[in-house]
């Protein structure tokens, strides 16, 4: 907001003389300085006694200044968000740790210096009104009017004095309306909303869109693992029943039964029951791979690789393994840009190589096809990004016309290992090979 | 033949039971978590009746990773000898490898939606019983193409090759023939030269096994 403040304030003061004479600007800064001489005049006075409790009197200032400058004809100043939820005593506590807490002192310091300027400012003003006055109206001196004296004792002629005070009053109006800008200005940078308030609503989001997204994989491994121990479980014991009624179809059929028609019915429905096995360990595979939850990454990259028609070459090395929702990030990654290696840029072989780097995980995935992906063609590559810059990672793409393809992916792992909460290492290619 | 069955899901592991039952084995253990198979098989050893093979799901409980796996590998040492038939969810298994490394064959190791063809399950647990190794075509197929640098294998043709990843399959001479629209001849033949080339001397015994271990070891995933 202070921005605009200050550009309106600067071509203020630049306006032509007459102009800014005329307008109101001049006695609104006037108002603003004597209101700023009173509260500085009253306060100081019990400020010096209970110096102590400075901060609490920035606070109290600083929501007073917050809405002084509406007497400038601006907006007033929003009060910064801050944390002032809970218990009374907390409150106060958690708003003294704030970091516009500090700001505020930092004001009322300025404040100081300010209420002194305009005191000048003012008391300058009101000596060459009274000298112009007591000039204009020809008023005697006498033993109480100390102006009249001074103004009698400098022996100029009338026009004179009036033409000087006309000019003093002329500065004065700039320095008044150039001072209250200023103040205002200070008011704006130092009491309203900061770049770490922003900053800290930006961090806020991220936390909420990441922990969104973990929300999301959990959910994805509640409904891996019901599916897994239920519904998968059963069909596959359904498929244990069925071939037992075959087996009995064959000790009937051995007693010279005609079973043939029972046969083809059993057939049929075994043949559902397989097709009911594959389908549901595909949804599965496709919600969350068990293999990734039990063996990290380097493993659910294999067991992908082996499903693919053609050669794929893994090279996975990482000293332990990143937290679930890191990995599933990878997983996923690698899944989509390894299909589109096979579907759409026709790749004969691929390679996909992962490691750690410092203090951040890299994935590369390369492979031979024809190229000419764009992450801005379709939503799976635009997907991916998201997905990576989520975690505050960068996905970048080089992908010619005519191949290779490279798919470069990095993310910063946080630096705590109490973040992941398993430790289990996860294993290389090599011993994760059977 | 005498079976300790270890299998989380109560619904399959009952379901194994019968129909194992069914076909005329016996089952003489039978365990819901990596613990009590391991007692499950002490159990049965200790009661002077030795299981014939050891039927475990890799992913139970305590952990829900590969408990059972590890425990079958804890059998293997404790009680060399006892054959045992490894059902998992996935291709690759961190401990696959140590379960085939052990040179004395009678291990299995197949993808869990396979004992829904029944025919096929009921054969593999008999080889595995009878000292062979069987392992998921599935996972044959993920190691078919990919070999050490220097590797005997080498020696062997494209042909060769198809017919030993049958043979570690679980698949006999007549299986393999039929697969391949060979004669079973042929099969015979190409086998003696993958015996040859793979350095099996005729007084072996357990060439089969052997090649079929040489096959997965030098195999990697």
């Amino acid at each position: 907001m202070h921005p605009v403040v200050s550009v309106s304030a600067w071509t203020a003061l630049r306006r032509p003389p007459w102009k800014l004479l005329a307008s109101s600007l001049p006695w609104r800064s006037g108002a603003y300085l004597i209101t700023t001489v009173l509260i500085g005049l009253v306060g100081l006075a019990p400020l010096m006694v209970t110096w102590f409790a400075a901060p609490l009197w920035a606070i109290s200032l600083a929501r007073l200044e917050r809405l002084r400058v509406v007497v400038l004809g601006a907006a007033p100043i929003p009060e910064p968000p801050t944390g002032t939820a809970g218990a009374r005593v907390g409150r106060l506590a958690r708003r003294l740790r704030e970091p516009v807490t500090w700001r505020e002192v930092a004001y009322l310091a300025v404040f100081v210096v300010f209420t002194a300027m305009s005191f000048v400012l003012i008391v300058t003003g009101a000596t060459a009104v009274m000298v112009g006055a007591t000039t204009v109206l020809g008023i005697q001196p006498d033993a109480e009017n100390l102006v009249a004296q001074s103004v009698a004792s400098l022996g100029a002629p009338a026009g004179v004095v009036v033409s000087l005070v006309i000019i003093v009053l002329l500065v004065l109006s700039y320095l008044t309306t150039a001072l209250a800008l200023l103040q205002s200005f200070v008011a704006q940078v130092l009491l309203s909303e900061q770049s770490e308030a922003l900053a800290r609503r930006v961090s806020d989001l991220t936390y909420s869109r990441r922990t969104l997204l973990e929300g999301f994989d959990i959910e994805r491994r509640r409904i891996e693992r019901d599916l897994h121990d239920g519904a998968q479980q059963q069909l596959v014991t359904l498929g244990l029943r069925l071939a037992l009624l075959e087996i009995e179809l064959d000790d009937l059929a051995g007693h010279g039964s005609d079973v043939s028609a029972a046969r083809r019915a059993l057939s049929a429905a075994q043949d559902d029951v397989d097709a009911a096995v594959t389908s549901l360990r595909d949804s599965i595979r496709a919600i969350h791979p068990r293999v990734l939850v039990d063996h990290g990454i380097a493993a659910a990259v294999h067991e992908l690789a082996s499903r693919l028609p053609v050669p794929v070459t893994v090279d996975i090395n990482l000293p332990q393994r990143p937290d679930s929702n890191l990995e599933a990030a990878l997983y996923f990654i690698t899944s989509e840009a390894l299909t589109n290696a096979v579907r759409h840029a026709k790749a004969h072989d691929v390679t996909v190589r992962g490691g750690q780097e410092g203090s951040s995980l890299w994935l590369d995935i390369i492979d031979d096809g024809i190229g000419g992906a764009d992450t801005r063609k379709g939503t799976g590559l635009a997907g991916l990004r998201d997905r990576a810059e989520v975690l505050g990672g960068q996905l970048t793409l080089r992908s010619p016309l005519g191949g290779p393809t490279v798919l470069h992916l990095s993310i910063p792992v946080p630096a705590n290992p109490d973040l992941t909460e398993r430790t289990t290492p996860d294993t290389g290619s090599d011993s994760n090979s059977a | 033949m005498r079976i300790v069955i270890a299998e989380d899901s109560a619904l399959l592991r009952e379901g194994l039971i019968v129909l194992l039952e069914r076909v005329g084995h016996e089952i003489v253990g039978t365990a819901a978590d990596a613990p009590e198979l391991l007692t499950a098989v002490d159990r049965a050893i200790a009661s002077q009746s030795p299981p014939d093979l050891v039927i475990t799901d890799v992913r139970m409980p305590p952990s829900h990773t590969d408990d059972g796996l590890r425990a079958a590998l804890d059998i293997r040492r404790r009680h060399p000898g006892v054959p045992v038939m490894v059902l998992s969810q996935y291709v690759a298994d961190a401990y696959v490898h140590d379960l085939i490394e052990d040179a004395r064959g009678g291990v299995g190791y197949l993808l869990k939606d396979r004992v829904g063809k029944v025919a096929s399950f009921l054969r593999s647990i008999e080889t595995v019983a009878d000292g062979g190794v069987v392992v998921d075509p599935e996972v044959v197929r993920h190691l078919s193409g990919r070999r050490r640098a220097v590797s005997p294998l080498d020696r062997l043709t494209e042909r060769e090759r198809t017919v030993l990843g049958l043979m570690a399959e679980g698949e006999s001479n007549t299986t393999i023939a039929q697969n391949l629209h060979l004669s079973e001849a042929a099969v015979a033949k190409h086998v003696g030269n993958i015996f040859a080339k793979l350095d099996l001397p005729p007084q072996d015994t357990n060439r089969r096994v052997r090649a079929v271990l040489t096959y997965l070891r030098e195999s990697t995933l």
